[in-house]
């Protein structure tokens, strides 16, 4: 059975950059299967609307800057996960047009997705590829926006 | 009792500062993994458009229309978003997965036999000779 990571991503919310990617590794090639979105903000409540967006990382890319994140593993049964994961890229690996999940919401407002067993989001055990949260829509504001996954890996 | 169409795929949640709540069943595309919200007692639509799905804060919504209607795969016996439909053939997400996994030839190879897509997994450069 594979281990379960919660990943937490958060920046200020960029129209072109991610918030957050997680991605396989070269060396580490496993599927990440995502079960579980929550996603929102954190300044102080105001009525800002912008789009959710979750998209693929479909090559490397020459991304830049950001922040490692350590996903935190669920059952500490399990050793740490083998994907990466970096919040608030400077440039952004090449990442997919395509919204596999795509969620307009307010500023003041909680989002959440949960997977039925065997639905969930799955990204290929490939060099690089994985997932990426964006938020595309331009906003009157700056949000800083946080989004948590939880996948299995 | 429960039909084929029954299947949910997952469940999303709007909680409002208010305190209200909004659900809605999704399914995942068989077909390509993209994740489309069910409207209530109506075919499926597509997460993009959102369909009659109100947005707190009060964020216009689009109309759902025939081409974000989804459609039901016999071989998989599970949903497929609207572009899936469209294309009319079955290529199981698994299979797609499996092909982009086995590297760039496999790819080159598949799209050569006529496959019609790999669903957005892997950037067009992976099909180029290095």
């Amino acid at each position: 059975m594979a281990g379960r990571y919660s990943t937490t991503g958060t920046r200020s919310s960029s129209t072109t950059l991610s918030v957050v990617g997680m991605q396989c590794t070269t060396t580490t090639q496993k599927r990440l299967t995502f079960y579980d979105f929550v996603m929102g903000a954190s300044n102080a409540p105001a009525d800002n609307t912008f789009l959710w967006c979750a998209r693929r990382i479909t090559a490397a890319g020459t991304p830049a800057g950001g922040s490692a994140v350590t996903p935190q593993v669920l059952d500490t049964g399990y050793g740490a996960a083998l994907f990466d994961a970096t919040e608030g890229w400077s440039t952004d690996p090449t990442i997919s047009a395509e919204d596999l999940l795509a969620i307009p919401l307010n500023h003041r407002a909680t989002f959440r997705w949960v997977a039925a067993p065997g639905s969930e989001i799955v990204t290929p055990a490939t060099d690089n590829l994985g997932l990426a949260w964006m938020t595309p829509t331009p906003s009157p504001a700056a949000i800083t926006v946080t989004v948590t996954s939880l996948c299995i890996e | 009792m429960f039909g084929p169409r029954s299947f949910e795929g997952g469940y999303a949640f709007w909680s409002d500062p208010d305190g209200s709540t909004l659900e809605r069943d999704t399914y995942t595309c068989c077909h390509c993994g993209k994740v489309c919200i069910r409207k209530p007692r109506t075919a499926s639509i597509s997460a993009t458009t959102l369909g009659d799905v109100p947005i707190v804060g009060g964020q216009p919504l689009k109309p759902a229309n025939d081409g974000d209607l989804g459609g039901h795969c016999l071989k998989c016996k599970k949903d497929v978003c609207g572009p899936c439909a469209d294309l009319g053939v079955c290529i199981p997400y698994e299979k797609r997965m499996e092909i982009v996994e086995k590297g760039r030839e496999a790819i080159r190879s598949a799209l050569k036999a006529g496959m019609p897509s790999l669903a957005g997994l892997v950037h067009p450069n992976a099909f180029r000779r290095p």
